[in-house]
C-alpha cells in the first residue's frame, strides 16, 4: 500500500498563480500518546510564508475543511520505532542473536547438512566402533571354545582304583583325582595343623575321605607335580623340588600354598569337576 | 493578446461541455452522476446526506468515528478482504465527511473500476460496527485529533460562532472526550438510517454511464430507504476564541454565504471573493493583489490573508481567513471587515475571469470535481460547472455590491492564538 506522502525529486517554480503545495502532516510519537499538534500556531517567519499559508488553506466550496482518512493508503506515517514486533527470540537460533555479529561470522553455525553429516553418520560410526571394541575385548577375554566345551568334566570314579591317582584336563589345567587308601586317609587325618605352612585339616580339603581332587599346577611357579612321588606320598614339582602330601598340602620345598581345590560334587558314581 | 486568453478559455469551454456529465435519479432512488472524460483513472463516490450536522445533539462525534471505521468488517465481507482488494487492484480509498455530506472516493484505473464499485458499495454501505473492532479505531481517531492545523481549528470554530446551537456548528471531528462515546449499535443505527438509496449518489469520473447505472440498479447492496432531512442552521454570526502561545494570531472572518442550491448567488460570491483575493498572482507577493479587496483596505504590516467559501444545505459561509500579528489584530480585523462590506471592484472582467479559471482548475481535478458533483446532487446545486461560469459571465458591479451589503451585516469572527486584541463582532461598525 502506497504512503500519501513522498516528496519527490520534481522541482517546480511557480511564475504565475498560486502555489502548489502538498498539505502533509506526520505524527512522530505512537498513536496511543500523541499530544497536541501544535500548542502555539505556526510561526512564519516571512510574509510569503503566511500568504503561502493562509492561501493554500481556503481553496474549494465544498472541500474547504473537508475531514478525510486515508483507508488502504497511509494517512499518517507512524516512526519505525512505533511498530511493535512480536519477540521471535525464543525460536531464533543463538548465533543469529548477537546483532552485532555479522551474518557470514556464524554463517556455518546455521548450516544444517554439514553438522548432520558430522553428528549424525559420526554418531552412527562412533556407536559402531565401540561396539566392535567392546565386542573384541570381550571374546579375548572370554574362555577359549574349546575349554568352554570342557566347562565341566565327569570322571568315571570306577576308572580310578583304590590307591591310584589320575590326572584329567579340566579348563586347560591338570586336575589330580586320587583315590586315597585307608592307611593314606588315617595318616592324613593325623597331621597336626600347627606344623603347616599352609594350615588347612585334610576335612577341609576332601568332601569325601576317599577322594581327593586337586589342581595339578604347584603353587610355586606353575609347573605340573608328579603324582604319587614326593616324600609325602602325594606329590612332587621336580622344577623346585616341592612335596606335597595325599591331601595336597605343602611339605617341604618353596611353594608357599597347598594345591588348589576345584569345585566339584559327587553324582551318583562320577565326580564332577566344575560345579559345587 | 488577451482576447486570445479569452477566446482559449471558450474553447476549453466548449470542450467541457462536450463531456457533459449525466446525471439520473434511478427508481430506488439513488441518484447517479457520471462524467466521461476519457481519463484513465476513474473517481470513484459513494455518499450519503450524513454528514456532521445530522448527528443529534448528544451525538458529537459519531460521523468521525464512523469515518475511521470504514475498511472494517462489513455486513458480508471481512473489511481486510475488501482492503486488500481494493489495494490488490491498484485502487486508493479514501474516506470522508463534510457538515453534509459522508462517504467513500475510490482512485483507480479505469479497467477495474467495475470491480472497485462492487468494494466500494460494501465499505461505504454496509459497515457492521462489529463491537470488538472499536478498540481498533479508536488510536486513528486520536491521531486525527493529534494532526489538526491552526486553520482547521480555526475554520471549525468558525462555525460554531456563525451557526450557534444549529447544525451546521457540529465539528468534523470527535472531542476528545467523545472518543469511544458510541456503541456498536448506535453506530449501526445511524447507518441503517442514512445509507440508504434515497438519501445518496453514486459518482463516477471517467467511467461509463452505464457500469455505473447496472451496478446502482442491480448489485442490490444499498439499502433501499428514502430521503433524510436535516435540520436547518441559519447565519447567526458570533465570536469563538481559542488561545494559543505565541505571537500571531489566526483570524477568520465570515458573513452569511450563499447555499448550495443557489446558483445564481453562488455566483456572485465568487466574483466577490475573486474581488476580495482567494490567491496571490505571483509567488513572492505578499497580498493577493494590489487591485484586490485586500490589496486596497491597506493591512497593517505582517498580515496576510485570502478570501474562502464554504457552501452548505440552506446557508453557507463566505469571508477572509488572516494571520496576523497579535499585536496588529484589530486594526487588522478592521481593515478586513471595511474591504469585505464595502467592495470597490475596479475590474470586475478580471474578478469573473480568476473566479471563471477556478472553478475550471478545480473541474480538472476529478478527485475534486466528484466530491463536488457528490454534493451538489444531494443538495439540489447545479448539475455542471458550465452552470456556474454561464452565471458568473451575467454578474456585474452592482450585484457583488448588492451581494456584500446583506451579506455581512452580521458577522462571525473566529480566532485561534493570541486573540486579545481583536474586536468583539458586535463592536464593529
Amino acid at each position: 500500500m502506497a504512503s500519501l506522502a513522498r516528496p519527490g525529486g520534481f522541482a517546480v517554480k511557480v511564475i504565475s498563480g498560486s502555489q502548489q503545495h502538498v498539505n502533509f502532516v506526520a505524527a512522530s510519537p505512537a498513536a496511543e500518546t500523541v499530544s497536541a499538534f501544535r500548542e502555539v500556531p505556526a510561526e512564519f517567519t516571512t510574509a510569503e510564508a503566511r500568504q503561502a499559508a493562509v492561501t493554500r488553506s481556503t481553496g474549494g466550496v465544498f472541500t474547504n475543511g473537508l475531514a478525510v482518512k486515508g483507508i488502504n493508503v497511509t494517512s499518517r506515517r507512524l516512526a519505525h520505532t512505533d511498530v511493535t514486533f512480536p519477540d521471535m527470540t525464543s525460536y531464533r537460533r543463538d548465533s543469529t542473536k548477537n546483532t552485532q555479529t555479522p551474518a557470514r561470522d556464524t554463517e556455518d553455525q546455521r548450516r544444517a547438512l554439514p553438522s548432520a553429516l558430522y553428528y549424525g553418520a559420526g554418531g552412527v560410526l562412533s556407536l559402531w566402533a565401540g561396539k566392535e571394541v567392546v565386542q573384541t575385548l570381550v571374546s579375548y577375554k572370554a574362555m577359549a571354545a574349546d575349554q568352554r566345551a570342557l566347562a565341566s568334566i565327569e570322571i568315571n570314579m570306577s576308572d580310578i582304583p583304590e590307591g591310584q591317582t589320575k590326572t584329567f584336563e579340566w579348563r586347560g589345567k591338570p586336575v589330580f583325582v586320587k583315590h586315597r587308601t585307608k592307611a593314606e586317609i588315617a595318616k592324613e587325618k593325623a597331621v597336626p595343623v600347627a606344623d603347616l605352612r599352609h594350615p588347612q585339616h585334610d576335612d577341609e580339603r576332601v568332601q569325601k575321605d576317599e577322594w581327593s581332587v586337586v589342581i595339578g599346577v604347584c603353587t610355586h611357579l606353575g609347573c605340573v607335580p608328579i603324582a604319587n612321588a614326593g616324600d609325602f606320598g602325594g606329590y612332587y614339582c621336580p622344577c623346585h623340588g616341592s612335596h606335597y602330601d595325599a591331601s595336597g598340602r605343602i611339605r617341604k620345598g618353596p611353594a608357599p600354598l597347598n594345591l588348589h581345590v576345584p569345585a566339584y560334587s559327587f553324582k551318583d558314581t562320577t565326580i564332577v569337576i566344575g560345579s559345587s | 493578446m488577451r482576447s486570445s486568453l479569452v477566446s482559449k478559455s471558450a474553447a476549453a469551454l466548449k470542450a467541457n461541455s462536450q463531456t457533459a456529465p449525466i446525471k439520473e435519479k434511478l427508481k430506488n432512488g439513488l441518484t447517479v452522476v457520471a462524467q466521461d472524460n476519457n481519463g484513465a483513472v476513474s473517481q470513484l463516490i459513494l455518499a450519503f446526506r450524513a454528514g456532521a450536522r445530522y448527528q443529534s445533539v448528544t451525538q458529537q462525534g459519531l460521523v468521525h468515528h464512523i469515518r475511521n471505521f470504514v475498511g472494517r468488517d462489513a455486513q458480508s465481507y471481512p473489511g481486510l478482504q475488501l482492503v486488500w482488494s481494493s489495494a490488490a487492484s491498484g485502487a486508493q480509498m479514501n474516506s470522508f465527511a463534510s457538515r453534509d455530506i459522508f462517504g467513500v472516493q475510490i482512485s483507480v484505473a479505469r479497467d477495474d473500476a467495475a470491480y472497485a464499485l462492487s468494494i466500494l458499495g460494501h465499505v461505504a454501505s454496509k459497515p457492521a460496527f462489529k463491537p470488538w473492532e472499536t478498540e481498533d479505531v479508536l488510536p486513528t481517531i486520536r491521531a486525527d485529533l493529534s494532526q489538526k492545523t491552526p486553520y482547521s481549528r480555526v475554520f471549525e470554530d468558525l462555525h460554531r460562532a456563525a451557526f450557534r446551537n444549529d447544525s451546521l456548528s457540529y465539528s468534523l471531528l470527535s472531542s476528545k472526550n467523545q472518543i469511544g462515546a458510541f456503541k456498536s449499535d448506535e453506530m449501526s443505527k445511524f447507518a441503517a438510517k442514512h445509507f440508504v438509496s434515497g438519501n445518496g449518489v453514486l459518482v463516477g469520473i471517467n467511467i461509463d454511464h452505464n457500469i455505473l447505472k447496472n451496478y446502482a440498479e442491480e448489485s442490490g447492496t444499498i439499502s433501499e430507504g428514502s430521503i433524510v432531512m436535516n435540520h436547518m442552521a441559519p447565519f447567526r454570526g458570533g465570536d469563538y476564541r481559542r488561545f494559543a502561545r505565541g505571537d500571531n494570531v489566526h483570524i477568520m472572518i465570515a458573513g452569511a454565504g450563499a447555499p448550495i442550491n443557489d446558483v445564481k448567488q453562488r455566483a456572485v460570491q465568487s466574483v466577490f471573493l475573486a474581488h476580495v483575493g482567494r490567491s496571490s498572482p505571483l509567488k513572492f507577493a505578499t497580498l493577493p493583489g494590489t487591485q484586490s479587496g485586500l490589496g486596497l483596505a491597506n493591512l497593517p504590516g505582517g498580515v496576510t490573508g485570502s478570501s474562502f467559501q464554504a457552501a452548505y444545505d440552506g446557508s453557507g459561509l463566505a469571508g477572509v481567513y488572516l494571520i496576523s500579528p497579535a499585536a496588529n489584530s484589530d486594526a487588522a480585523v478592521r481593515a478586513a471587515v471595511g474591504a469585505l462590506r464595502k467592495p470597490k471592484v475596479q475590474d470586475i472582467e478580471g474578478c469573473k475571469r480568476r473566479a471563471i479559471a477556478e472553478i475550471l482548475f478545480s473541474s480538472e481535478n476529478s478527485v475534486l470535481s466528484a466530491y463536488e458533483h457528490a454534493t451538489n446532487a444531494l443538495y439540489k446545486g447545479p448539475d455542471s460547472s458550465n452552470d456556474l461560469i454561464s452565471e458568473i459571465q451575467k454578474v456585474d458591479v452592482k450585484d457583488v455590491e448588492k451581494f456584500a451589503d446583506g451579506a455581512f451585516q452580521r458577522l462571525a469572527i473566529s480566532a485561534y492564538g493570541n486573540y486579545f486584541r481583536i474586536p468583539y463582532s458586535d463592536e464593529i461598525h
